[in-house]
């Protein structure tokens, strides 16, 4: 009795799509080609706008004339643009700074039993699972200049004095502050539940071992959780400094980078210059500061999975 | 009903090679096993005759048509994975019905071929349940059931029995062979457990490190291992393997016996043995001990093992530590080469 | 002296636990209290604001606010636009996101570490880069001043996270069933389609609330693509246009950002243990 086996040859349609690479091609290619258009090109379009003289009149019909590092140059000698690189440094690394700090109060608190426990779970996780323009409309009118809550609750406290009465998003010392603020608030949750979630991800017999082995809490703490922690930890940090370095509806929706360009940070100068300006060559090059940072970040996330993998 | 050919089949996964040249004929309706230790090939063998690899040189044939660019939905093979690999997310009616609904097979025929298999495999009242309703036994009823229905001509099954516990394994694999055996498919079947290949063989095709080292009848692989790999893999407890200047000898535990059991017309080679240990085993007692004296310019002091059913009284007697006359006919030792470790036959000359 | 220190930690828990709390949750107690605030009692800086203090001709706690959101300004229609692009994007993300998560986990056998790393990656090209050369692209497309331009780029970072999601689920999914699958006369599409994508239900349903969530809550974009008023996403919307002039509407303001976010916290409370299992379970398992 003859196997009755098929006699189709491979090929046609039906066989290409039985090629395993040729499937694979198939199904990646929409998505890496969306990414490489969207992502890729205008990422390197950035750079290339940023030595070029392009405004936004010469779009599509006139050709911008390469002018190498002439904005750089002139973006340098600007003191409002060195006052936001240096915006850009502070905030980024004070808020994160604040939210590592509250974050990690966060985590001990977590992993602790208490009453309402739940309750205070969605609490504090109001900052970070709302959208940021909103919540920070919310702390722009806290820092209200005549009805502020904040000063309100400070003057109750006692804690100003009469005729005190801080204008935060008015005065250039305080407005970097309230800024700092508002990013430590949005940021610090996650990094709570990140420490929490790379914590109880330490396998329990690890613990356990290291307990027979008769490890001191320390000892514990930096052979063994410090070291399954960090990668996750350092992942988790990594997206948040990001988020810092690079954000701009947090200033833009509380200050607009003033009062007087005091607060402004490379995101929304880049902004008002590119967006609302139309000087897409100038705006270019201050995004492109942001490159280096960024590159910095990511040998910093790529070390963090590499040492965890 | 189909026969299987491979010829010079190799397959590398990059730097490593998975399979060494194999050159296998799988007769029509025979129960072939695949044994042999993980990382020997075995299933790698069966993914190629399936066609869910391809190999890398050499041919494929089923029925005398070359397969190798067929792809498994064209070959008419049926495989049963050693998980069972039943889709969790469909009745067992519907895990029976989806080879026969993919081939579009009429509705009334579908239901009736799983009515009958169904029957067959005393799962009727399971159609209705989802995979994970159903213990390990039942799974393994309703992954061969799957595989039946379609008629396949080739059955291959990856180490089907090994999940189950060793109290239903063994009336699975009555179960199974008998079955086999009135459906007379061609059936090739891989497991690393030898007691399982030889109760099940027609023929074993004993491989290791990517190819096939014997291929044979259970008797033969067992009685005449072609090297000291198939002699010491084949057999609980392994073939003992003394090491003489000139070669290898070798003679399997149930055949080195105290003298006294032998007939006195038996051509016997001695053994001064003495036991360090019995291990009883209910029904066996498995003695361990170290040769002494000299055998063939062999030094002494080797370790072999000797297996005595329970059921000679004299097995009883034996103490630890004492020393003893074994014996092992000469027919049924065996010899192999110091070097390449195959088997040869008996010396010339003196022993 | 061991009962005292009990006492003191469980206090100095509970002053923790509570500043926490009060430092996260005040602004939107403060919005809350603010949305029903009758406008006499809001701006009126000698009252006390925790209380609602009404007057004769001004009632408080008052709708007004809440009323004048819906029916005075395009609130609705802002919580439309951005239900409409949500859900396009969401569209757009699984039809990218799946078949290459699937194409990633099983089909790429090596590699795939390197893949995860370059969709990590994609998440550190922030929109403050992106946003000038987008709006050229946007304006070559004809696409300015439609909320089509957000859909179009949303993408951008729903896909990159969902195709990594998706990845770590098809990888949990045995490949005996896709070989059972093969074997049973399947092709390769048959087998995805048929066994695989069903298998995959829970796994879509993330990225689904994901790609929504993340969607609704965009602020850079839409303030550089969109213009017109009745085109804005709610976030750009309640933030832009609740003003006239320099003069801030805050009752409605608070309104509109509270009720905007409500969805959202409600979804994210929901789902954040899957997206922690997503981002620290295949952090781990690499």
């Amino acid at each position: 009795m003859s196997a009755n086996v098929g006699t189709k040859r491979a090929g046609g349609i039906g066989g290409l799509l039985d090629r395993p690479g040729f499937l694979a091609s198939l199904f990646v290619s929409p998505a890496m080609l969306y990414m490489l258009l969207l992502l890729g090109v205008p990422f390197v379009g950035a750079i290339a706008f940023s030595m070029t003289d392009l405004n936004i009149g010469m779009l599509f019909n006139t050709m911008p004339s390469f002018v190498g590092l002439e904005n750089f140059a002139s973006l340098i000698d600007d003191p409002d643009f060195r006052q936001a690189l240096r915006n850009t440094f502070v905030f980024a690394i004070g808020s994160q700074a604040v939210a590592i700090i509250l974050g990690n109060i966060l985590a001990q608190v977590l992993m602790a039993e208490f009453r309402f426990k739940p309750l205070f779970r969605v609490l504090v996780l109001l900052p970070w699972a709302t959208p940021i323009a909103l919540g920070v409309l919310g702390w722009k009118w806290m820092y209200d200049s005549i009805y502020s809550i904040i000063n309100y609750n400070l003057r109750f406290l006692g804690l100003l004095t009469d005729g005190n009465w801080p204008i935060w998003l008015g005065n250039p010392d305080l407005a970097p502050i309230a800024i700092i603020l508002v990013h430590a608030w949005k940021s610090f949750p996650f990094v709570g539940v990140i420490i929490v979630a790379a914590n109880t991800s330490i396998p329990r017999n690890v613990i356990d071992a290291a307990k027979v082995d008769g490890a001191g809490f320390f000892r514990q703490l930096f052979k063994i959780n410090l070291p399954i922690v960090l990668p996750i930890v350092t992942v988790g940090l990594v997206f948040g400094t990001v988020f810092a370095f690079t954000d701009m509806s947090v200033i833009w929706l509380l200050t607009r980078g003033g009062p007087m360009n005091v607060t402004h940070v490379l995101a929304t100068l880049a902004f008002q210059n590119g967006i609302l300006s139309g000087d897409i060559g100038r705006g270019s090059a201050i995004s492109v500061f942001l490159v280096p940072i960024l590159g910095v970040l990511v040998v910093m996330a790529l070390r963090g999975i590499r040492r965890e993998a | 009903m189909a026969h299987v050919r491979i010829e010079g089949v190799t397959k590398d996964f990059g730097e490593v090679k998975a399979l060494r040249r194999v050159d296998l004929e799988i007769k029509d309706a025979e129960f072939l096993v695949l044994l042999g230790p993980s990382g020997c090939g075995k299933s790698t063998l069966m993914r190629i005759i399936v066609g869910l690899e391809t190999a890398t040189t050499g041919d494929v044939f089923i029925d005398d048509q070359r397969v190798n660019d067929l792809p498994p939905r064209d070959r008419n093979i049926a495989m049963v994975f050693q998980d069972y690999a039943l889709y969790p997310h469909l009745k067992v009616y519907d895990n029976m019905a989806f080879p026969l609904r993919t081939k579009k097979v009429p509705k009334d025929q579908i239901s009736k071929k799983i009515q009958e298999v169904a029957r067959m495999f005393e799962i009727e009242a399971l159609l209705d349940r989802k995979p994970r309703q159903l213990s390990g036994g039942q799974q393994q009823r309703v992954a061969l059931a799957r595989a039946v229905v379609r008629d396949p001509v080739i059955f291959l099954m990856d180490e089907p029995l090994s999940n189950l516990d060793a109290k239903l394994r063994a009336a699975a694999r009555d179960e199974l062979k008998r079955f086999q055996r009135d459906v007379g498919v061609t059936t090739v079947f891989v497991t690393h457990d030898q007691v399982e290949a030889l109760g099940m063989g027609d023929r074993i095709a004993v491989m290791d490190v990517g190819s096939v080292c014997q291929i044979g009848t259970p008797e033969q692989v067992y009685s005449h291992p072609v090297n000291t790999f198939v002699a010491t893999f084949l057999g609980t407890p392994p073939m003992n393997l003394v090491h003489c200047p000139e070669h290898i000898l070798g003679f399997r535990p149930e055949h080195f016996q105290p003298k006294a059991l032998f007939e006195s017309g038996d051509d016997l080679a001695d053994f001064q043995f003495r036991i360090h240990r019995v291990e009883y085993l209910g029904n066996e007692r498995i003695v361990y001990g170290g040769l002494e004296g000299t055998f063939e310019n062999m030094s002494g002091g080797e370790l072999v093992m000797g297996s005595l059913p329970d059921s000679v009284a004299h097995a009883r007697t034996l103490e630890d530590g004492k020393r003893y006359e074994f014996g092992v006919r000469r027919e049924d030792l065996r010899f192999f080469d110091n070097d390449t470790e195959q088997a040869i036959e008996s010396p010339s000359g003196g022993v | 002296m061991r009962r005292f220190e009990a006492f003191l930690k469980r206090t100095g828990l509970y002053t923790v636990v509570v500043a926490l709390a009060l430092f996260a949750a005040f602004p939107f107690y403060w919005m809350l209290m603010t949305t029903f605030k009758g406008n006499k009692d809001l701006y009126n800086p000698e009252v006390n604001p925790y209380a609602f203090n009404p007057s004769p001709d001004h009632p408080s706690p008052t709708m007004e606010h809440v009323d004048y959101l819906f029916n005075n300004t395009l609130f609705a229609q802002w919580l439309l636009n951005t239900f409409i692009i949500g859900v396009c994007v969401v569209i757009i993300t699984l039809l990218l996101a799946v078949p290459a998560g699937y194409a990633l986990s099983r089909l790429v056998g090596r590699g795939s570490d390197t893949m995860s790393i370059g969709i990590f990656l994609t998440y550190l090209v922030p929109p403050s880069l992106l946003f000038i050369p987008l709006s050229a692209v946007v304006s070559r497309l004809g696409l300015s001043d439609t909320y089509w331009a957000l859909v179009v780029v949303y993408p951008t970072f729903t896909v990159p996270f969902c195709t990594w999601l998706m990845m770590g689920f098809f990888r949990s999914i045995p490949k005996g069933i896709e070989e059972a699958a093969l074997v049973d006369g399947q092709t390769r599409l048959g087998a995805f389609t048929k066994v695989v994508l069903p298998l995959s239900i829970s796994g879509m349903l993330t990225v689904i609330v994901f790609a929504f969530t993340l969607s609704m809550q965009e602020y850079v974009y839409a303030l550089t693509f969109v213009s017109s008023i009745a085109l804005k996403p709610m976030t750009l919307g309640v933030s832009t246009d609740l003003i006239r002039g320099d003069i801030f509407f805050w009752g409605s303001l608070m309104a509109g950002a509270l009720i905007a976010s409500v969805p959202v916290a409600i979804i994210y409370n929901m789902f954040l243990d899957r997206f922690l299992l997503g981002i620290t379970g295949g952090a781990i398992k690499g």
